[in-house]
């Protein structure tokens, strides 16, 4: 009895691992042979999101998940596979390392671990220079400081001047693009502020300000303009500084002589830290990118699509009903960014990294 | 004199583990280090203080001889009468007491009978499910949900259950069809397995 | 006021809103049942297919989802003892030990029934409370949060009852686990042992289902009969589960209030609000040693907050685009997908979608519990099922659970190590809850504390809320014990008048 029931349990084993091997070497490892469109046909192409299900992360890559899979040659299906961790890190691990090479796998996550690349954190197990990257939807951040109109300090201006009001900025966990540029503002430019840090995301840190917990934070325009926009025009909330080199002409539209952060600046190397801490090549916070060693015409063809993609109406219209800003960087333009980043002289690095470089 | 020991395997567990944390967390800055160095010494208090406890416990009357299956409910209050059922009062708020149920074991019943309200177990049985549930975990890492879980159900129910191979068979199918239907079409993303990314 | 009221409802009832509803209630009661997947990860599932919908149609859907995963998580939690999300992880406790007994069907009831009357009164109460949200919510800043949180942690020293010393040891255990991954403050991981899936923390499902859900699954496997280890012929006993829940209208109806209020407080989640309430149970009841053990109030007070929340978590999300949870926040998206502002019109101008809001709450509820306690009596019976066919899907369950909370293995092993350690600590008689409570609040405790501080120095400590509340906390640690010992001094007193009205009880 025993022994039928094992045989029919092998023969059941056998059948499954038949037909998993069928399967996966229908997958393909990585040969390159056949054109994109016979490769992509009736492949699957996962999306890989940094982020949990619901974020703004997410909501961006759904978004061109439906749409993209027209402008890839085959018309694979595109599926969207959330991997969040240790603030993107694990899904940019997952891609560069083990993700199949052979562009059935598309990486979405912050270019902002670029930074912990530089300051060779050891759980970096990537090199974000070797990326097949596809470009970027929304435009590098321009980062802001943003305060209650009814706060003590009235200018950035006021923030330096000695004996001047203090300004109580709340920011989230060290190392993202709401913390870095108040340190440092702090530090570098010397400007008076008081950083309360470890609130748990943008929500917590409204919400802090409604009460008057704190008095303002720092965010990227663009996200404030997509969600928050009524409050500037209101007057309720104001912009002291901008990140940008020339003066946003959005901001100008709502907030007139905002200034930026250069103009505050005494000598090349608070520029250089500010342009690095805060600036463009920190802002590629959003990128879309194949894992290195796809075959050249698999990443162009993707290339392709992502860029057609960005300029597909229906994807625009249904993006504009959904507040999400569209106005997109080619790959070639997010791999320039990050090869200023790592052009970055190494005594402005060494200075970042122990202004920013969080984890010891 | 065995069943004291027994009650300090726990307690010895987590004062261990206090003092391996406290000795981690010397390193880190003072605000990073605050908040674990208050738990870890609230740990290794408790901890002591319950192996104290232990240690000078008189021995339990005899009249409670606890079977081995269930779980002794009385072990650490203070020998003497149990205060299972205090007096209930008339309620002040009316409605709140507690009205009688329809089927309530007593914990003396639930304790003769090995019905406890806390899981009970056998040392063997509980081993062999150990042993079953880390197969099941090698089998998902290195097969993937949707092979793994097929497998394993098949495998448990004719190997490990001694159900007839018909309803084995029926239950893996059932198992599979549920993983692909989650993952082809609720967008659930279970593990592929190791094995395949190898072949 | 009256007028929004009934427009919302018109808009709520028209076609095709309605049939949206449905539609959204049938797919959130299909994956509400499986453990993982909550309330959080369907919506954002089912977010895309809403974006060229109407706004009260995707709404509709939306929120019939939202309020059905709520329900079907804690069927999850009563039947197998594995938590159906973190938000009915308090049910296990109570709700599985009546399945155990054969009275799955009593819990079942009790819970669907404390369910729609949670959600019925956190409805009313919050209409009734919206002129007060605003001041309310924006009184509460970090130093209040970290004085609540104290409040809810003196609930151990309830929860353990008799075993203090155990509890207690359990709850720091609890603490330090909560302090596993990356220090909020300074970015530096901690515990982390060289593994990057830790940095985000050990997650609250996988211990929820290891600690709970794996002394279950192996018990089972032990026996040759049912999850209901006492054959009864009651098993259904749903209209004894609905009187008890009328029985118990006190504790229904501050548990509903505790959801709203808990709700509406942005930085607390869903996950506080069932414990808080579960330890209120305790602490109110004459006999909080009955608790863990199949009393029915630990089944009624998490199963009321799970839907009274839900309505308190809406208002602070329309009103200040503040969301007070994961849910909200995917909410918070879909607002803006639909081109709704969140702010202080929607409790003005646009009252009238928020009231169609939270009507859709309600309604989805009173639809949805009917049709389930209908289907209390099949699905009771699953406890009959002899374990060698309930096992292999549980044990799917289980897995699947694990491995969605962080859609990775490392989740699995998480949850096998808490597995072993809930073994060990039924073995040798350990409370598990504390454990639970202990890694919940730590991560907000420590966050709270340390934001007050940076914020204030510790001139936070002379607020006058925060006086007020720890004040309280003082009293409800030491208050319920002391009256315990009055009792037993005046049982002891009185033995025989003791030993017959325990008798009354208990037969």
């Amino acid at each position: 009895m025993i022994v039928r029931k094992l045989g029919a349990f092998a023969g059941v084993l056998a059948l499954l691992a038949v037909a998993a091997c069928g399967n996966s070497s229908e997958d393909g490892g990585g040969d390159s042979s056949g054109s994109a469109e016979e490769f992509y046909e009736g492949n699957t192409v996962r999306l890989i999101v940094a982020s949990a299900p619901g974020g703004g992360f997410d909501t961006y890559a759904r978004m061109i998940a439906k749409h993209i899979r027209e402008h890839i040659p085959g018309q694979p299906n595109v599926i969207v596979e959330n991997m969040p961790g240790a603030g993107h890190m694990v899904a940019m691990n997952y891609v560069y390392n083990q993700a199949p090479k052979d562009g059935t796998v598309i990486g979405n996550a912050t270019g902002g671990l670029a930074i912990q690349q530089l300051f060779g954190s050891e759980r970096v197990q990537f090199d974000m220079t070797k990326y097949n990257y596809l470009g970027q939807p929304d435009p590098p951040g321009n980062t802001v400081l943003v305060a209650r109109t009814d706060a003590a300090a009235k200018s950035f201006q006021e923030l330096l001047t000695p004996g001047g009001p203090e300004l109580v900025v709340g920011v989230q966990s060290p190392g993202s693009m709401q913390t870095d540029p108040a340190v440092l503002m702090k530090e570098v430019l010397g400007a008076n502020i008081r950083i309360v840090p470890g609130y748990d995301g943008s929500s917590a840190i409204q919400l802090a300000i409604e009460s008057g917990e704190i008095d303002g934070f720092v965010t990227s325009w663009h996200t404030e303009l997509a969600t928050t926009r009524d409050k500037f025009e209101s007057g309720e909330w104001t912009t002291l500084v901008q990140s940008d080199r020339e003066p946003d002409p959005t901001i100008e539209e709502i907030i007139p002589d905002v200034p930026t952060v250069y103009e505050f600046t005494q000598d090349k190397v608070q520029e250089d830290l500010m342009f690095f801490g805060t600036g463009t090549p920190r802002g590629l916070t959003r990128i879309y990118f194949l894992p290195p060693d796809v075959p050249e015409e698999r990443v162009a063809a993707m290339q392709q699509a992502f860029d057609d993609t960005m300029q597909d109406p229906d994807f625009l219209a249904e993006s504009e009903q959904a507040s999400l800003l569209i106005d997109p960087l080619t790959g070639a333009q997010v791999k320039e960014g990050f090869d200023d980043l790592f052009s970055m002289p190494t005594d402005v690095s060494d200075q970042l990294k122990t202004l920013i470089g969080g984890e010891s | 004199m065995k069943e004291r020991l027994r009650d300090l395997v726990f307690p010895g567990f987590l004062l261990a583990l206090a003092l391996i944390g406290l000795n981690m967390s010397m390193d880190w800055g003072f605000r990073t280090r605050l908040f674990p160095m208050i738990a870890t010494l609230a740990l290794a208090t408790f901890a002591a203080a319950e192996i104290v406890n232990v240690l000078v416990r008189r021995p339990r009357p005899a009249l409670d001889p606890a079977p081995e299956p269930g779980p002794p409910s009385a072990t650490t209050a203070a020998p003497g009468p149990i205060p299972e059922n205090p007096t209930p009062e008339k309620s002040p708020e009316g409605g709140e007491t507690t009205a009688p149920a329809p089927v309530v074991v007593t914990q003396a019943q639930a304790r003769a009978t090995g019905l406890g309200n806390e899981p009970s177990f056998d040392l063997k049985a509980t081993l062999i499910m150990v042993v079953w549930l880390a197969a099941y975990t090698g089998a998902l890492y290195l097969l993937g949900f949707l092979v793994a879980g097929v497998v394993l159900t098949f495998a448990y129910m004719t190997l490990g259950r001694r159900e007839g191979w018909r309803p084995a068979a029926l239950m893996a199918a059932g198992v599979g069809l549920v993983v692909w239907v989650l993952q082809t079409y609720a967008g659930l993303r279970v593990a592929d397995g190791l094995l395949w990314g190898q072949l | 006021m009256l007028q929004s009221l009934l427009d919302g409802l018109v808009a709520t009832l028209g076609w095709p809103a309605f049939g949206f509803l449905l539609v959204g209630m049938a797919v959130g009661f299909t994956v509400g049942i499986l453990p993982g997947l909550g309330g959080a990860v369907t919506l954002a599932l089912m977010l895309p297919f809403t974006f060229d919908m109407e706004p009260t149609h995707a709404f509709a859907f939306l929120l019939g989802m939202l309020s059905v995963t709520a329900t079907t998580g804690d069927m999850t939690s009563i039947l197998f003892g594995i938590p159906g999300e973190s938000t009915s992880a308090a049910l296990v406790l109570d709700g599985h030990a009546l399945s155990k007994q054969g009275q799955a069907g009593r819990a079942l009831g009790a819970a669907l029934f404390a369910s729609l009357l949670g959600a019925v009164i956190g409805a009313v109460a919050l209409v009734a409370a919206i002129p007060v949200v605003r001041p309310l919510v924006l009184s509460f800043g970090s130093p209040e949060f970290f004085a609540l949180i104290i409040l809810g942690l003196t609930f151990i020293a309830t929860l353990g009852r008799g075993k203090m010393l155990r509890s207690l040891a359990a709850a720091a255990f609890g603490l330090l686990l909560s302090t596993v991954g990356l220090d909020p403050q300074s970015g530096i991981p901690r515990f982390t042992f060289g593994s990057l899936q830790l940095w985000d923390g050990v997650g609250l499902v996988a211990v929820a289902i290891g600690l709970f859900g794996l002394p279950e699954v192996i018990d089972l496997a032990r026996r040759r009969g049912g999850i209901a280890s006492q054959a009864t012929d009651k098993v259904s006993g749903v209209k004894e589960g609905i009187l008890d829940v009328i029985r118990h209208r006190w504790l229904l109806i501050r548990a509903s209030l505790i959801g709203v209020f808990v709700g509406v407080l942005p930085g607390l989640g869903g996950s506080v609000a069932q414990w808080v309430a579960y330890g209120h149970a305790a602490q109110t009841s004459k006999d909080p040693s009955r608790f863990g053990k199949g009393a029915i109030e630990g089944v009624i007070a998490p199963a009321t907050v799970n839907n009274s929340k839900e309505g308190g978590g809406l208002v602070p999300t329309v009103a200040f685009g503040i969301p007070g949870s994961l849910t909200m926040a995917i909410l918070l998206g879909a607002f803006l997908i639909q081109g709704i502002q969140p702010g202080a019109e929607m409790l003005t101008t646009h009252l009238d979608l928020t009231m169609s809001f939270v009507w859709m709450i309600v309604i989805a509820n009173v639809i949805a519990v009917p049709v389930a306690l209908a289907a209390v009596k099949p699905i009771a019976k699953i406890t009959t099922v002899r374990s060698g066919l309930i096992l292999p899907p549980l044990l799917l369950l289980i897995f699947i659970g694990a491995y969605s909370e962080r859609t990775s293995m490392s989740s699995v092993f998480v949850m096998l190590a808490f597995g072993l350690l809930g073994l060990a600590m039924v073995k040798l008689d350990w409370p598990r809850a504390p454990l639970v409570l202990g890694l919940v609040l730590g991560g907000l405790a420590e966050n709270y504390l340390f934001l007050s501080v940076s914020r204030y120095d510790m001139s936070w400590l002379t607020h006058p809320l925060v006086l007020v509340i720890i004040a309280v906390s003082v009293l409800s640690a030491t208050v319920p014990p002391l009256r315990g010992l009055w009792h037993r001094r005046r049982s002891a007193r009185r033995p025989v008048a003791a030993a017959v009205s325990s008798g009354k009880e208990h037969v």
